[in-house]
């Protein structure tokens, strides 16, 4: 079995880019998110209905470009490595993160808003205390799709020198050598299915539960 | 306490309120009526300041509401909807509490606040847990309209509260809420489309029509002398039985001459009771005087002999339904006599079909 | 010698269209194949949900595979049989790819078409190969089809590894560019992947439309 042999002699490298991978992962995770929501909530605002639904339609079609596009296209205007890459990420991943939070916060029925605003609540406690809770699902289910396209790209991302487990996969690819195409492709894909799988727990724990509750 | 002064809104081209003019008097039920699109849910919205009026002035209490901040206003007056909006990410305990935490209250206060009110709406304390998906639509209402009363407030908005439930149930809830009324007093700002509610209901009633105030008294005073054309076609043909429904059977209730026994009494002992004060029926009541079964003598075909019988589930009315809704059940039900309950099922008496007729005899 | 962007695409147009062609060939091979697995399966598994649950749970696992990685594994799989090069991969690749989109949507769609209609088309007496042809089908197919658009859009993406095994499609001019250090070929490549997936993906907005019946499009 030489795949598992590559497996461990080579045990080091293929540590060093799992952990290089998912760092990349995190770091435009994170940073995706957190600019992702600001926009959403921006875009959401009262009276602006328009713009909200303006970024739905954009963020809809935009699901359609391939990731090596954008990818390409950052390595064309900022170079190869890691920042570029990331760059890459982060505006990868804010499409499905600002479509379906800006969706989702849209979706919530304008009857419990109103409840809520009647009743004397702020803009800022019916945002934080109505709007998003009841999102959360649909917000949840953006990050979740977020994630599996963030480690799916940064394997392509490693063509401009993004590192991770897709030089493993190209470095099989280009030299004919399948024991590191594997070794790239399992881990890589052991690595979305665990993040997928530790995700949907966290959407399963935050979702409030009032949500999930039936007759 | 509601001072509407020339109040006049615009939407656009179009003028949806048309320099309105309006008392509402403290601790009385207002309703507004009129046809889809006459403004009254506008009026009401202009109260709490949800929709701003272009001209003249309101004032609650003697002050401008535009000289109170909004968002202060709104966590003075509570506010129901047709749909509710009872937030489904919160417990009903969390819903009502809701007003009285923007407000800062302590928690100890909130409970007692929570416990109070879920009793004033007749709902178990084991609802507080719930969450609004699991309940049915009477329930949801009644779990808004102790939201509403959480922090409190002197004023009450409802827009067709109960304009999305069943009949059935509707005047179950109307019953319970003129009830409610009755104890709480306050001044509420009610609007319907429905006319069989407005009279029912209203201690006041406003009639609007294309955002202009066509008429504005008691029930009883538009029932008899109705202003115009339109507010005759509003009330309806039937303005005469109609008037029956200003009458409430809590008003006719008999207390003497009539028999009631406990649960733990045995038939022996009840068939003498009645023997003894040559009456037919007895009611039974458990320990809470709550009214839980019917027992009647009827002599039996078979063999000339007078028999007990047993009915767990007596056909009953409230006290504050209207007299023709009594009449309706009497019709329906054969009875000429009604045990008459309270929304928690208490006893309170009984009411006879002849005292009716008497009524609309007069 | 620099050369201008637009001189660039007139003077290699002829293999522009060549790898687009490529390209559009081998969505086309992969998504039939998936159609014939992916539909029947998501009819066969509608009224089993037990199943259902499980195959859905296998295909959004593959679903959660980086597309470069199962392209990977797919390259070893063939090798033995020589296959490892050239369009087979991706199109398996696809294929496999397409399985949940569309499995699922047809399982939901047919699920979800309310069970008071079947009801009242069993009460005026339709058999259920009827209600099954005149009911539940055309109700599905708007979902059915978001499912194959869905499918066909990522298919656009992945076919882009395609030419890491010399099988050609529009992916060459990314990848070959970078390894050139030629930015024109990679903006070429770039501008062209993203307006195929964009382009395909308004075509089937269109068709999807076209094809829902009428009755269910009125917004009042």
């Amino acid at each position: 079995m030489t795949f598992l042999n590559y497996f461990l002699e080579n045990y080091n490298k293929i540590f060093r880019l799992s952990l290089q991978h998912f760092w990349l992962f995190i770091i435009s995770l994170i940073i995706a998110i957190i600019v992702g929501v600001i926009l959403s909530i921006i875009a959401t605002e009262e009276g602006r209905e328009k713009i909200g639904k303006v970024i739905i339609s954009i963020t809809g079609a935009a699901q359609a470009v391939p990731s090596i596009a954008v990818i390409a296209l950052v390595f064309i205007y900022v170079g190869i490595g890691a920042a570029p890459a990331i760059i890459s990420l982060i505006i990868y991943s804010l499409v499905p993160i600002v479509f379906n939070a800006t969706s989702g916060i849209l979706s919530v029925p304008k009857n419990i808003i109103e409840a809520g605003k009647g009743m004397g609540f702020t803009c800022n406690q019916i945002l934080w205390k109505i709007k998003i809770p009841i999102a959360i699902p649909v917000i949840m289910g953006g990050i979740r799709s977020a994630s599996t396209i963030i480690i799916g790209t940064t394997v392509v991302a490693s063509v401009i020198g993004g590192g991770g487990l897709g030089d493993l996969i190209f470095i099989g690819l280009k030299l004919n050598k399948p024991e590191a195409l594997f070794a790239g492709a399992f881990c890589s894909a052991l690595m979305a299915i665990i993040v997928d799988t530790i995700l949907a727990r966290v959407e399963k724990t935050i979702t409030p539960k009032g949500l999930k509750a039936r007759k | 306490m509601i001072e509407l002064i020339n109040v006049t809104k615009r939407f656009g081209e179009k003028v949806a309120v048309n320099n309105l003019s309006l008392n509402i008097e403290k601790g009385k039920l207002t309703m507004l009526i009129g046809p889809s699109g006459c403004g009254k849910t506008t009026t009401m919205r202009m109260i709490n300041r949800l929709t701003p009026y272009n001209k003249g002035d309101i004032k609650l209490n003697g002050v401008s509401i535009n000289k109170i901040d909004p968002v202060k206003l709104r966590r003075s007056i509570g506010y129901v909807i047709q749909e509710i909006g009872l937030f489904p990410h919160f417990t009903v305990y969390d819903n009502i509490a809701t007003v009285p935490r923007l407000l800062k209250w302590d928690e100890k206060k909130i409970r007692k606040r929570v416990e109070e009110l879920l009793d004033i709406v007749t709902l178990d304390f084991n609802f507080a847990y719930k969450y609004p998906l699991q309940l049915s639509g009477g329930e949801r209402q009644r779990v808004g309209l102790a939201r509403s009363l959480g922090a409190d407030p002197e004023v009450l908005l409802m827009d067709e509260p109960f304009g999305a439930i069943d009949p059935i149930n509707r005047l179950r809830l109307q019953d319970s809420f003129l009830e409610i009324q009755e104890e709480i007093k306050k001044t509420i700002v009610f609007v319907t489309h429905d006319i069989n509610e407005a009279i029912k209901l209203g201690d006041k009633i406003v009639i609007i029509k294309d955002g202009n105030l066509v008429q504005y008294d008691d029930a009883a005073e538009i029932l008899a002398n109705p202003a115009n054309k339109f507010v005759e076609n509003l009330l309806g043909q039937d303005r005469s039985i109609k008037a029956l429904s200003l009458k409430k059977t809590k008003d006719f209730i008999l207390k003497n001459n009539l028999i009631t026994v406990s649960n733990e009494e045995t038939e022996k002992e009840i068939i003498k009771k009645l023997q003894e004060k040559k009456a037919k029926i007895a009611f039974v009541l458990d320990k809470y005087h709550k009214l839980i079964g019917r027992y009647w003598l009827e002599k039996s075909k078979k063999n000339e002999q007078v028999e007990i019988n047993f009915d767990d589930s007596p056909i009953f009315t409230e006290r504050n339904n209207t007299l023709n809704e009594t009449l309706s059940t009497m019709l329906e039900s054969g009875e000429k006599l009604l045990p008459v309950v309270n929304r928690k099922k208490i006893f309170m008496g009984t009411i006879k079909l002849n005292d009716i007729f008497e009524e609309v005899n007069k | 010698m620099e050369i201008s962007f637009m001189e660039f695409l007139g003077y290699y147009q002829g293999i522009i269209l060549k790898e687009l062609l490529r390209h559009l060939e081998i969505i086309a091979i992969s998504i039939p194949i998936s159609l014939i697995v992916s539909i029947p399966l998501g009819f066969y598994i509608s009224p089993r949900p037990k199943l259902a649950k499980f195959v859905i749970y296998i295909t959004s696992i593959l679903m959660t595979i980086p597309s470069l990685a199962l392209f990977g594994f797919m390259v070893i799989l063939l090798a033995p049989f020589n296959l490892g090069l050239g369009m087979v991969p991706a199109i398996i690749a696809i294929a496999l790819y397409s399985l949940l989109p569309i499995t699922r949507n047809t399982y939901i769609a047919l699920n979800q078409v309310p069970q008071g209609m079947i009801e009242a088309a069993k009460g005026m007496g339709m058999s259920s190969k009827q209600i099954l042809w005149k009911i539940k089908i055309p109700l599905s197919i708007p979902v059915i089809m978001a499912g194959i658009r869905n499918a066909i859009v990522l298919g656009v993406s992945v076919a882009t590894f395609a030419s890491l095994v010399a099988a050609g499609g529009l992916g060459f001019f990314i990848f070959a560019g970078i390894g050139r250090s030629n930015l024109k070929m990679v903006l070429v490549g770039a501008i062209l992947v993203s307006a195929l997936g964009i382009g395909v993906n308004y075509f089937l907005l269109t068709v999807e439309d076209w094809v829902t019946p009428k009755g269910l499009k009125i917004k009042r």
